[in-house]
């Protein structure tokens, strides 16, 4: 059985906001494929953690390590199972002086992530960021995973918080031919009011990506449009946007 | 060499403005039989100097958005202009018939503004404290507007709204005051162009003062009575 190709492109831009500060970028991602299977994960670590970043960097590997080796039909528990054991790994991280979950609270971290394989999928989520999966080769037919937050514009929630598999949610999605996962960083730009789609912004840069052969080109020309001055200005939060063609 | 026809970035993208912080805004409307003939057409013509008004206003018309909720009918509350950017916003035509469901009609301005908030939130858009102005020429006339009253006092008392209460003539301002906890103001006449007038330019300076500024009212005599 023939395989197409699979094209990923990601931009993790560190925002203005840590520049100016000289601390890194707290988001963090990953994406793995075996066969027709791609797993993606995206979070941003919380800028009020101490350790968001290191947060970020586990969800984002030990959900596509875990889900690499699931079935879309087991996948619901397999996150709670790979979320449950970032979990542990943070308990036990050597930056956890007393080995507790009552520290992970200095990891906290959002999770946006997507399975898919032969053609469904499903887009799982903890707190703000989005996940979107097209469904047509334009661009007016997409299933999306919103961002929640809390009853502030401070407050979202975070996969270290002790009752996070209550904001976890899962949006089942079939027949995509493009995934697009961002982080708060990037919503504001991506969406108008009641998460319509901006006509330029994503359709400028899914174009340029879908045409642009060479990789590193693309990565480069994305990280520069997040990195550009007015971005950064008017949203100063670091900037992660995951783009996937599907086969 | 690395990377040399590396575009500088992607060609073509915008990034829309779209963190300007906003200032909702609710007028929530009788329009009840009592304000047919010269009333619901000083009411309209209001409207369209407030429309005109704040579409002038450069910084306004990105940073105020507004709502307008009519109260007419029987029990009739129905939204006549949803929430749009000054920019966007077009002044509809009211029409008068019928009681006054001003009870109602500040529920629903209440949880329009509540997803307002969620909204705001969701897209990272931070908000000035919501205004709801209620007008009205007479009194309530709908089942259990007291209760009503009662939510919207708790939700000004818990910082979540504003609520200034406007009566015209013949206005029962002891039962408009039950929807707020500043006083009813008394339109002299029928001066809703001098009022909405003044409302343009209020909700323009508070959508332009700095956070936690105290919120600056535009002097009030143009159109209030007392």
């Amino acid at each position: 059985m023939t395989q197409k190709k699979l094209h990923t492109v990601t931009a993790c831009v560190r925002g203005a906001l840590h520049k100016a500060k000289d601390l890194p970028c707290q988001d963090s991602f990953s994406c793995k494929s075996k066969g027709n299977k791609v797993v993606a994960v995206i979070s941003d670590g919380a800028g009020s953690a101490k350790y968001g970043k290191i947060g970020a960097k586990t969800v984002c590997e030990t959900l596509c390590d875990v889900l690499l080796n699931s079935d879309l039909k087991n996948i619901c528990d397999n996150v709670k199972k790979a979320i449950t054991a970032a979990r542990e790994k943070l308990i036990f991280h050597r930056y956890n002086k007393t080995k507790s979950a009552d520290e992970l609270v200095n990891f906290s971290a959002t999770v946006v992530g997507a399975f898919y394989h032969n053609g469904k999928g499903v887009l799982f989520h903890i707190g703000d960021g989005a996940g979107m999966a097209f469904t047509s080769k334009k661009y007016d037919n997409f299933i999306i995973s919103e961002p929640e937050n809390g009853a502030y514009s401070c407050e979202t929630f975070f996969y270290t918080m002790s009752d996070w598999d209550d904001c976890l949610r899962f949006t089942p999605f079939e027949n995509a031919n493009r995934l697009i996962l961002m982080t708060d960083g990037v919503t504001g730009f991506v969406f108008g009011e009641d998460f319509s789609i901006r006509q330029n912004f994503l359709i400028p840069i899914v174009e340029y990506l879908e045409n642009e052969k060479d990789k590193k080109r693309a990565i480069r020309a994305l990280q520069n449009t997040l990195n550009d001055r007015k971005a950064q200005r008017i949203n100063p939060d670091d900037k992660t946007l995951l783009w996937i063609k599907l086969p | 060499m690395d990377n040399q026809n590396t575009p500088e970035s992607i060609p073509y993208v915008e990034f829309a403005d779209n963190a300007n912080e906003r200032t909702p805004c609710v007028l929530v409307l009788d329009c009840s039989g009592s304000m047919r003939g010269e009333p619901i057409k000083q009411l309209n013509a209001g409207l369209q100097a407030l429309e005109k008004e704040l579409k002038e206003d450069i910084d306004a018309s990105s940073r105020v958005q507004l709502l307008i909720i009519k109260a007419s009918g029987t029990d009739d509350v129905t939204v006549e202009s949803d929430w749009a950017d000054a920019m966007n916003f077009t002044a509809p035509t009211m029409e008068a018939g019928g009681l006054t469901p001003l009870g109602k009609a500040m529920e629903v301005a209440l949880d329009k503004i509540e997803k307002r908030k969620c909204l705001y939130d969701n897209c990272g858009i931070t908000s000035k404290r919501p205004w709801i102005f209620l007008i009205s020429d007479g009194e309530p006339t709908d089942y259990g507007w007291e209760e009503a009253a009662e939510v919207c006092r708790y939700a000004q008392k818990n910082k979540k709204v504003v609520i200034h209460a406007i009566g015209t003539q013949g206005a029962n301002l002891d039962k408009l005051a039950k929807f707020s906890l500043l006083p009813p103001k008394r339109l002299t006449g029928l001066k809703f162009t001098e009022f909405f007038l003044w409302l343009s330019r209020s909700v323009s300076c508070i959508s332009k003062a700095a956070p936690n500024a105290n919120n600056y009212m535009d002097d009030i005599t143009d159109w209030n009575e007392n």
